[in-house]
């Protein structure tokens, strides 16, 4: 092992701790471990922004900027909040069936949006509804976020490491929705009766509170009709375009940047509404974290320890699948599940180059492990800590333990319902 | 025209002031924005009156502007019942508000430098720095703009025309 992939590997693993920790912003450790790799020599300019396996992965980069413009131009429409809304009041104020409702639109929401869009879209109806009810926000923040979690894992769109593993997996819109939709929509019915076991306490019916509820005008909640219909058709063409991709032929990231040049264009809004909710501090997360992999994948690390993972596997790709399955559990639990998956994913894409059709649903389980296991603790997933940092700010805390204590149930469950799937699915016919 | 000669006295509230009085002292004397004193008593902060009309709302209605036309009126007014329990210190933790350092300005800044400062500093209220301090006075925005345009001639050219 030289100096240099030594120095690497200390940059790799320091800027590991400090996201996890978050010692400093995440933005800052990925730039710093990303200049921290320029200097050691483990990379340069041509390898960070023109090499397709270890330079900046502009296909994720534009596809997650398209979709906040595309969010950023429906949050003016007051969509999220007429459907809450709506079916608060069909839900005719009882706390159990709102609380249903509320979690299926999130988990079909975050199927499309970004688990933090979602979550960030949805927390004030509710802290409205809780409000109108008299029941306590917290359970239902809890199993909003939880929700969002799971439905995002549904879709290439749903999350952000799902975004990762579709460009490097070169996996269709399609694939993710034939294989990981059909597993997430029993994850949700199977949520949705533990949130009745978890919360039981948070469901009283108050006949005069649930009056409040049904006082609510949701269509007050529309903005302008037209940008409405704008939205819903552009989003409507930009999901087409996901699908129709064997017909088309385009990448999700130029389909979806169409799509917002589309919707810019019609919405006419003031640049400041258009582009308010792009995060850039997260695309360049993105793009340090690219850069540092891509040091590694330079240097010949990632190569080795797929290598290693290949002969340690062998042709047991079961077992394999299985294992990366719950241990991407436990380490997106712990861990921001980005740096996660943008770590794993070129090692994945060694191992199904190698082992061919029999490794393809590592992809899956890494899917599944990485995405369900931010359920587990506060701090598994970014919208977690956003729904957390709401509830603080509204005198409405979630202490680390509180979350955790059902996001261990949850993830001890879902993870526990996606091992029999994916080995009956993928191994044993 | 000189600081001295546009000083004023202004109420000055503390962290513990509750909402209720610190919307009160807005309504009723006009102001534009409110002192906030330390525990000491020592002017250190201004807030807008914008802000303090933003700690009589509901969180959720800041973040989600558009939920604020779902109520009736009689879910709308069940919305104020809270205003007492809030307090300026609220509003001084809260990450939403511009809690803005209180400008200081000598006595005998010219109206001119007073005005330069206060839109530098982006501030409706400046404090005078040698005023004592158990009776701090003040520089309030319309008496800057009100010196401003009788300096001028009280008029742009429009106006001068009638």
């Amino acid at each position: 092992m030289t100096i240099q992939v030594v120095l690497a590997l200390a940059v790799f693993a320091a800027a590991y701790v400090l996201i996890a920790t978050e010692k400093l912003p995440r933005m800052t450790t990925a730039l710093g471990g990303a200049a921290a790799m320029v200097l050691i020599g483990a990379t340069n300019d041509t390898e960070m922004f023109f090499s397709p396996e270890s330079g900046i992965d502009w296909n994720v980069i534009f596809l997650l900027l398209a979709m906040m413009i595309i969010v950023g131009i429906i949050r003016q429409t007051g969509l999220f909040e007429f459907l809450a809304i709506w079916a608060a009041k069909k839900a005719r104020g009882y706390p159990f069936r709102i609380m249903v409702i509320l979690v299926v639109i999130t988990a079909v929401l975050s199927a499309f949006l970004d688990n933090v869009t979602t979550v960030l879209l949805t927390a004030p109806v509710t802290l409205l509804v809780c409000e109108r009810l008299a029941a306590p926000p917290v359970p239902f923040l809890i199993a909003e976020v939880m929700a969002s979690n799971i439905g995002g894992t549904a879709t290439l769109i749903g999350d952000p490491p799902n975004i990762i593993i579709a460009s490097r997996g070169g996996l269709t819109f399609n694939d993710f929705i034939i294989n990981l939709a059909p597993i997430v929509a029993v994850l949700l019915v199977v949520f949705i009766g533990l949130c009745r076991w978890m919360f039981r306490s948070a469901f009283l019916f108050h006949p005069d509170r649930a009056a409040r509820v049904m006082a609510l005008n949701e269509k007050e909640a529309l903005g302008e009709k037209s940008l409405l219909i704008k939205s819903v058709v552009v989003v409507g063409l930009v999901l087409a375009g996901f699908v129709a991709r064997p017909l088309l032929g385009l990448a999700p990231s130029v389909v979806a940047m169409l799509g917002a040049g589309l919707l810019v264009l019609l919405a006419r809004l003031e640049p400041r509404k258009v582009f308010g909710d792009v995060e850039w501090e997260t695309l360049l997360f993105f793009a340090g974290l690219f850069i540092m992999v891509g040091s590694l994948v330079n240097l010949g690390v990632i190569e080795s320890v797929g290598e290693s993972m290949a002969s340690l596997i062998g042709d047991q790709y079961d077992v394999a699948a299985l294992a990366l399955l719950a241990g991407s559990a436990l380490v997106s639990g712990l861990i921001d599940n980005i740096p996660y998956v943008a770590t794993l994913a070129p090692i994945t894409h060694g191992l199904v180059e190698a082992g061919g059709d029999a490794a393809r649903p590592l992809w899956w389980a890494l899917a599944l492990g990485a995405d369900l296991g931010g359920n587990a603790t506060a701090v598994g997933a970014s919208a977690n800590v956003v729904v957390i940092g709401i509830a603080k700010r509204y005198d409405h805390p979630i202490s680390f333990w509180t979350f955790t204590k059902y996001g261990l149930v949850v993830t001890v469950v879902t993870i526990g319902l996606c091992l029999p799937y994916v080995f009956i699915r993928y191994y044993m016919f | 025209m000189r600081a001295v000669d546009l000083k004023v006295s202004l109420p000055v509230v503390r962290r513990e002031t509750t909402a209720v009085e610190a919307g009160r002292l807005i309504a009723d004397s006009g102001l534009v924005g409110l002192v906030i004193a330390n525990r000491l008593g020592v002017p250190t902060a201004i807030v807008s009156a914008v802000d303090v009309l933003r700690l009589m709302l509901p969180g959720y209605l800041l973040d989600d502007v558009s939920l604020a036309a779902v109520f009736d009126e009689a879910g709308a007014g069940e919305l104020w019942e809270h205003i007492s329990e809030r307090t300026v210190g609220e509003m001084l933790d809260d990450a939403g508000v511009a809690v803005r350092k209180i400008l200081s300005v000598e006595s005998d800044a010219t109206l001119v430098e007073i005005a330069a400062r206060m839109v530098d500093a982006r501030t409706q209220i400046a404090l005078l720095r040698d005023s004592p301090p158990d009776a701090p006075m003040f520089v309030t925005l319309p008496a800057v703009i009100s010196a401003v345009l009788a300096t001028a001639g009280g008029a742009g050219p429009g106006v001068a025309e009638q």
